[in-house]
């Protein structure tokens, strides 16, 4: 059987977004970290991060990508340790 | 569980610069994995979600193959219907040698009809080329002289050199969320890979609380909203 390795959204919010509104990836960082969880504990292999949304032209600021990459880094992600923290 | 990330190649803010930055970026916070997108012939209805400029995934991915150290390199996804598979499995065999096993081939079967056309590609026949598609380029990367005979390619004594530097060949991620995806999924890849995924999507209501298990099981996500790809 093939592994899981989904495509999510990377969309950190400030404000909770209600479930039935949001892919995963969407929300704070308190509802990243249990999606995340939720994978982790359905046996994704790997997750992939994706910060495209629905307006191109953000392309143009990579600075808050980079701020949510850090952030996930350092608060939720125990990358070294390929776990959650 | 490794994490990666989405690089974009494609919209107005993408330059060789941003993409060596963001990626250096990645990688130096320890995520595992970058992967970019493909589309060839960009008509109105790929334009409008994917602006151009967008740089070509295995240009680019040899590129930064040669700026990173440890970081996986992939692609989410290649389309593989309209791209020769005899020349799909030597770039990306060459990706894969010149990052030293790095390389994650992630396909899908595409769903821009305009752009089908614009390359000569019957778009009903997507998911049956991709099938015939995927077993030849296995067979290119595990045979030094390859032949195959499908029903939508067929050679005879190609030579395949370089094979991939990843053994048997590198790792295959099927895109889509369609049961034919996950089909193809079973046959050919080594993982599905689904975009866009909801958590509650298969209708359980105790989906987050599903016990823990090794393998994905056939519903966790949804019927995609493309075009249907039934192969």
């Amino acid at each position: 059987m093939p592994a899981l390795c989904p495509r999510i959204r990377l969309e950190l919010t400030d404000s909770p977004r209600p479930d039935a509104e949001r892919l995963i990836g969407q929300g704070t960082l308190d509802q990243m970290r249990k999606d995340l969880e939720a994978l982790e504990s359905l046996g994704a292999a790997y997750v992939l991060l994706d910060s495209a949304g629905d307006d191109p032209q953000a392309t143009r600021d990579q600075e808050p990508l980079w701020r949510m990459l850090a952030t996930l880094a350092e608060k939720v992600l125990d990358l070294p340790h390929q776990t959650l923290r | 569980m490794k994490i990666g990330v989405n690089l974009l190649n494609w919209g107005p803010g993408v330059s060789p610069d941003a993409l060596a930055r963001t990626t250096a970026l990645i990688e130096a916070l320890g995520y595992h994995l970058v992967m970019i997108s493909d589309h060839v012939a960009p008509t109105p209805d790929v334009a409008a979600k994917y602006p151009t400029p967008l740089y070509d995934p295995f240009t680019t991915l040899g590129w930064l193959a040669g700026a990173t150290r440890s970081i996986e390199l992939g692609t989410t996804v290649i389309i593989l219907p309209y791209r020769n598979p005899i020349l799909t499995a030597r770039m990306a065999a060459t990706v894969d040698r010149l990052s030293a096993g790095r390389f994650i081939f992630g396909v899908g079967v595409g769903w821009a009809k305009q752009e089908f056309e614009a390359l000569g590609v019957p778009f009903a026949r997507r998911g049956a080329i991709s099938n015939d598609y995927l077993a030849a380029i296995k067979t290119l990367w595990t045979r030094d002289v390859a032949s195959h005979a499908g029903p939508f390619v067929s050679f005879k004594d190609v030579h395949t050199a370089p094979r991939p530097a990843r053994s048997p060949h590198p790792p295959i991620w099927i895109g889509g969320s369609t049961d034919a995806a996950l089909r193809r999924a079973v046959r050919y890849g080594d993982s599905w890979h689904p975009n866009r995924v909801r958590m509650n999507c298969c209708g359980t209501p105790g989906c987050r609380s599903s016990r823990p298990s090794p393998r994905p099981r056939a519903s966790p996500c949804p019927r995609s909203a493309h075009a249907s790809d039934s192969s």
